[in-house]
């Protein structure tokens, strides 16, 4: 059989089993160049389940199935992009395998299977930045997008409100006559949502439980005022350094007197109390420098 | 330390974030303003390389109302050196779709910052806006006020 003859044949294999969720390019020759589909995870035809979605291009060289196709994956619809890279490296691995053989149905199914598995997007609401967290109430757009009910609500509610204003400054001739038309924040395309359900909904969890992000920014604060700490320690003899060790039991004596009149970098009281052991730490040194100094030598 | 940020504030965390640790080419953001005062930044910007701005350093500021990201930010060029570019005015307000009519929640600083750089970089020859003397004369100091007409998609 040649070449061409059997690329010929798994194309009508492939056109057999997917019908129309697949599309095949010819070039001039009549050979073909590209197969396109667009692949959904497995929810038994409920098709309001599948929440992603990838289209698989598969572009077949001249020596193909001898040799390994290219193979794109565009317009990932709730994926993230380690979830692509993933996909990709299976992609790659399966070709791998199969050269010399037919590998676009394996590819689909492939695809298809990682899809099932992970029918819940990975991606984040466009509009929180936040992701989707189980029991938020989240809505897929026709055009495949994702957003937190309660932040679709807010943009609709926004649009709507923008669109009414508009149309009273126009004359009556120029005034819309179709009304207000929501649409995708993503892409821009039409979309049809129920309004009053989407105002009901909860805010997403992780927006609510954001207050870990600003730990993390009080930590930082936390650690300029420990660096500030560390320096001032630092500038007044307290830190612990092998070597000046010796030397330093003889100088404490002398800094004895300015402890009264400085007490060190002064902490809000919102602190939380960890800030105070290097503080603490750092008075010990000062005034009783013969216990800090046996501290050192049992660690 | 405030203990309850409001979305608007939460969101712009994230962006600053992503904003510091993977900014788009020539484009940094003054972080320790913008953590000051979240709903204002200071951003600055460099022409691409191979335009006409390649060499210039430019300053754009951010203004944000806590409807965001509902409400397009206010975004204008500020400092000594304002590109002379069609659809930017001298007082430094910029004719750009997405600041006004087209902006979308989805949109960011990143997506607004990438748009500027591209305005720019499509430029062929540098020009004020034939209007420019009349607009800075009248127009509010607030861009969002100005009705734009968007006519021009070349530059």
């Amino acid at each position: 059989m040649s070449q061409q003859e059997r690329v010929q044949e798994e194309l009508e294999a492939l056109e057999a089993i997917l019908m129309d969720d697949i599309s095949i390019t010819y070039n001039a020759k009549g050979c073909a160049e590209l197969v396109k589909s667009v692949i959904f995870p497995s929810t038994a035809n409920e098709v309001d389940k599948q929440y992603v979605c990838v289209t698989l291009e598969v572009e077949l060289p001249q020596d193909y199935p001898d040799c390994k196709p290219v193979t794109r994956l565009k317009s990932p619809r709730g994926l993230d992009e380690s979830t692509v890279d993933h996909l990709y490296k299976e992609i790659a691995n399966k070709c791998e395998e199969y050269i010399g053989h037919a590998v676009i149905y394996e590819l689909i199914e492939l695809i298809r299977q990682n899809l099932t598995e992970s029918n819940l997007p990975t991606c984040q609401c466009a509009v929180c930045l936040y992701g989707f967290s189980e029991g938020d109430s989240f809505t897929k757009t026709q055009c495949f997008h994702y957003f937190h009910n309660y932040c679709l609500a807010k943009h609709v509610t926004v649009n709507e409100k923008n669109f009414l204003e508009e149309q009273d400054k126009l004359p009556a001739w120029k005034r819309s006559t179709v009304g207000f038309q929501a649409t995708c924040p993503v892409c821009r395309e039409p979309i049809s949502c129920d309004g009053t359900k989407l105002k009901t909904s909860l805010p997403p969890k992780e927006l609510q439980d954001a207050q870990k992000f600003e730990v993390t920014q009080e930590l930082k604060m936390l650690q300029q005022k420990m660096q500030q700490l560390f320096n001032y320690q630092k500038s007044k003899g307290g830190i612990i350094d092998i070597e000046a060790e010796e030397n330093k039991l003889l100088l404490i004596t002398n800094s004895e007197d300015n402890n009264s009149e400085d007490p060190g970098p002064s902490l809000s009281s919102s602190n939380p109390p960890v800030e105070q052991q290097p503080l603490h730490n750092g008075l010990q040194n000062r005034n009783h420098n013969q216990r800090h100094y046996s501290k050192y030598s049992n660690r | 330390m405030t203990s309850a940020m409001s979305p608007s504030e939460r969101r712009l965390q994230k962006e600053l974030m992503s904003l510091i640790k993977d900014p788009p080419p020539g484009v940094s953001v003054d972080a320790e303003q913008a953590e000051q005062n979240l709903l204002q930044w200071t951003i600055h910007m460099e022409g691409a390389t191979g335009t006409l701005y390649e060499g210039e350093s430019f300053q754009l500021q951010f203004k944000f109302s806590n409807k965001y990201p509902f409400d397009s930010p206010e975004v204008t060029f500020v400092g000594s050196n304002i590109p002379v570019h069609p659809h930017v005015y001298s007082n430094g307000h910029i004719c750009l779709s997405i600041l006004t009519d087209d902006w979308s929640p989805a949109l960011s600083v990143q997506a607004v910052c990438l748009s500027i750089v591209s305005m720019l970089s499509s430029c062929r020859e540098k020009q004020q806006p034939p209007d420019n003397a009349f607009y800075v004369k009248t127009c509010n100091k607030n861009p969002k006020k100005t009705k734009w007409w968007y006519h021009d998609d070349s530059v």
